[in-house]
């Protein structure tokens, strides 16, 4: 049984300076995603990439289809659901005079678990910050961080959104790092990204999304082989941004 | 521990650390509190005049003006005493004729008044004609045809301070309350605090009702240690019942709580809640009988001035502070507390969405 399932999922908002009349931002989409994997989801700005997390992680409705984890009904259960993920959201800031051991501490009552807190920071590298501030972090130590409090419920799933962007290289490439050892402790691991070599280093497999539909779903490595074959012949090394230009067009996404 | 208990405790970890808030929120009520209760002192001082001119033409007449106690009298020269009618430092200044009178002829006194003062000079010239009546009784050795006698019914002398107090109490409990909720929720909201929270399998009733907790908890030590400072420096009287006082701060700290939880709602940027927040605050701190009674309002406003909800909690702590009125005589502002206390409630329910919030 796939942990992450869904089905013919559709989320529409109304047009802007048009009402009555809806637009699809997520149109019937299905795919799963099997315990274990590390699983992408590719796309440019405004193809439903965050829309679609936020359904499957019980932050917003649907309008129709089913989305359910570890066989249980985000629509129907989502307290239930809630207890088994963990998100880290794409922009967040934390209250403010709390320490990062604090932060954790309070979050695992959320769950009503008793945490280690320093356990956890240690996992992301954060050992010797127990007592900072998150406003006292840099970016990729902020990262780190709301993986951290992702982390303080020992969820099934690990839902990431675009954990990378804006990070330089090192802290981007010391991000993955960190993903893979979580991953190893056999978490299931969603993560949305722009960046293709993310993707093809990192994911089992990986959704390409655009305008609310997925238009691939398969291994890097299939999908380069099969929508960017030409490339990989000119320059011996198609990546999977060809096969996303391929896909989505060169057109501007803002 | 709890979901509700361990969030109420952060929150009042997090506010005891935002030490400059704390600072700032009892230094305002504070500088208001010494600074009105100093400066507007209604224990009137008894208007000054000057006596100039020949006082051994009256001797009489002299010492028994220099003796008075409704009066303050200094005896000057006429140059110094025309220096402290412009200055307004006498309002009047009483001129005795050079010439001795002739005998059984009446004295007549001479006043120069500052016409710029009608009623300073209107009252001090009944206060200086009972004196002089008296004094005449005095010395005729006849009783005048009418006397009166005063009774204070209240029988303890109210000062502004005593009035302006409660109302200060209940100001503060408006402030407080509604930077509590509505200004914290737009902040939460703002930051991503409140998506991140929905994340959770927290409830949002549970996140509401440790906000409200911890925030009474904190008006509570607010408004007990600005009760303190007012009894030991201003010796404040509280004629009724603590416990009540108490009740009905915590009672408007609940309906402004709701009412500025309505504000978050409805009010999506922090710019907004500040305006919103002094719409609602801003016209309560003068018509709600905060700083001076409404008496003086016209009649249509007074009305409308009486259902604020600031009205209310401002009365009821008055009440009980100065008259020691019982939850028997306060059933008017318990109403008014209760209907804000339902419309805030409603309109925090019908525009705060927990999952907008989350959502924004």
């Amino acid at each position: 049984m796939p942990i992450v399932d869904v089905r013919h999922l559709t989320k529409t908002y109304p047009a802007p300076g048009n009402r009555g009349e809806r637009v699809a931002v997520v149109d019937g989409i299905s795919f799963s995603i099997e315990r274990g994997e590390i699983f992408g989801i590719l796309g440019p700005n405004g193809a439903g990439k965050t829309t679609t997390l936020e359904i499957v992680e019980a932050l917003r409705d649907m309008d129709s289809g089913e989305v359910e984890i570890d066989g249980i009904s985000v629509a129907a259960n989502p307290v239930a659901v809630k207890q088994r993920i963990g998100v880290q959201l794409q922009e967040s800031e934390y209250f403010d005079y709390l320490s990062l051991a604090e932060l954790l501490t309070l979050f695992g009552a959320l769950y009503r678990r008793r945490i280690e807190p320093d356990e956890i920071l240690e996992l992301v590298q954060l050992g010797g910050k127990r007592d900072a501030r998150p406003k006292q972090l840099s970016g990729g130590q902020r990262q780190r961080f709301s993986i951290a409090l992702a982390l303080v419920n020992d969820p099934d799933v690990l839902f990431l959104d675009e954990p990378t962007t804006g990070l330089d290289p090192q802290a981007r490439r010391n991000l993955w790092e960190l993903v893979r050892r979580i991953h190893a402790r056999g978490k299931t691991i969603v993560v949305t990204t722009h960046y293709m070599e993310e993707a093809e280093d990192l994911c089992d497999r990986v959704a390409i999304m655009d305008k609310g539909r997925i238009v691939a779903l398969d291994t890097p490595r299939n999908l380069i082989a099969v929508h960017a074959p030409d490339a990989r012949v000119e320059r011996l090394t198609g990546t999977l941004e060809d096969v996303f230009i391929a896909l989505t067009g060169h057109e501007l996404r803002d | 521990m709890s979901v509700v208990l361990r969030l109420t405790l952060m929150q009042l970890t997090m506010y005891l650390r935002d030490r400059q808030s704390v600072f700032l929120s009892l230094f305002f009520p504070l500088m208001m509190m010494f600074a009105l209760g100093y400066m507007v002192n209604s224990d009137v001082n008894p208007p000054a005049i000057a006596l100039v001119g020949n006082t051994e033409a009256a001797p009489e007449l002299a010492a028994s003006l220099l003796d008075s106690k409704l009066i303050a009298v200094s005896q000057t020269g006429i140059n110094e005493a025309r220096d402290a009618l412009r200055n307004d430092r006498v309002t009047l200044i009483l001129e005795l004729s050079e010439s001795d009178p002739a005998p059984g002829a009446p004295v007549t006194l001479k006043a120069l008044v500052n016409a710029g003062n009608p009623n300073g000079t209107a009252q001090t010239l009944a206060l200086l004609r009972g004196t002089l009546h008296d004094l005449e009784y005095g010395i005729r050795g006849d009783a005048p045809l009418f006397s009166i006698e005063t009774e204070d019914v209240l029988a303890r002398h109210l000062r502004y301070v005593d009035f302006l107090i409660p109302g200060i109490l209940a100001f503060m409990v408006m402030q407080l309350a509604i930077a509590g909720s509505g200004f914290n929720i737009v902040e939460y909201k703002r930051k991503g605090i409140l998506k991140r929270l929905f994340v959770t399998p927290l409830r949002p009733l549970d996140f509401v009702v440790s906000l409200i907790a911890s925030r009474l908890v904190t008006i509570l030590v607010q408004l007990s240690v600005l009760l303190g400072v007012a009894l030991l420096a201003f010796g404040i009287a509280i004629e009724g019942n603590l416990l009540l006082l108490f009740a009905f701060v915590i009672a408007g700290a609940i309906m402004f709580l709701g009412i500025g939880f309505a504000l978050g709602g409805i009010a999506s940027t922090q710019n907004a809640i500040i305006m919103i927040g002094n719409l609602v605050i801003f016209p309560q701190t003068f018509l709600a009988g905060v700083f001076f009674p409404l008496d003086a309002l016209p009649g249509w406003m007074q009305t409308a001035a009486g259902l604020l909800p600031l009205t209310f909690v401002s009365h009821a702590v008055r009440a009980i502070a100065n008259e020691g009125a019982g939850v028997a005589d306060l059933g008017w502002d318990l109403a008014g507390i209760a209907a804000w206390t339902a419309i805030g409630l409603f309109l925090a329910v019908r525009f705060f969405r927990w999952s907008d919030a989350a959502n924004s």
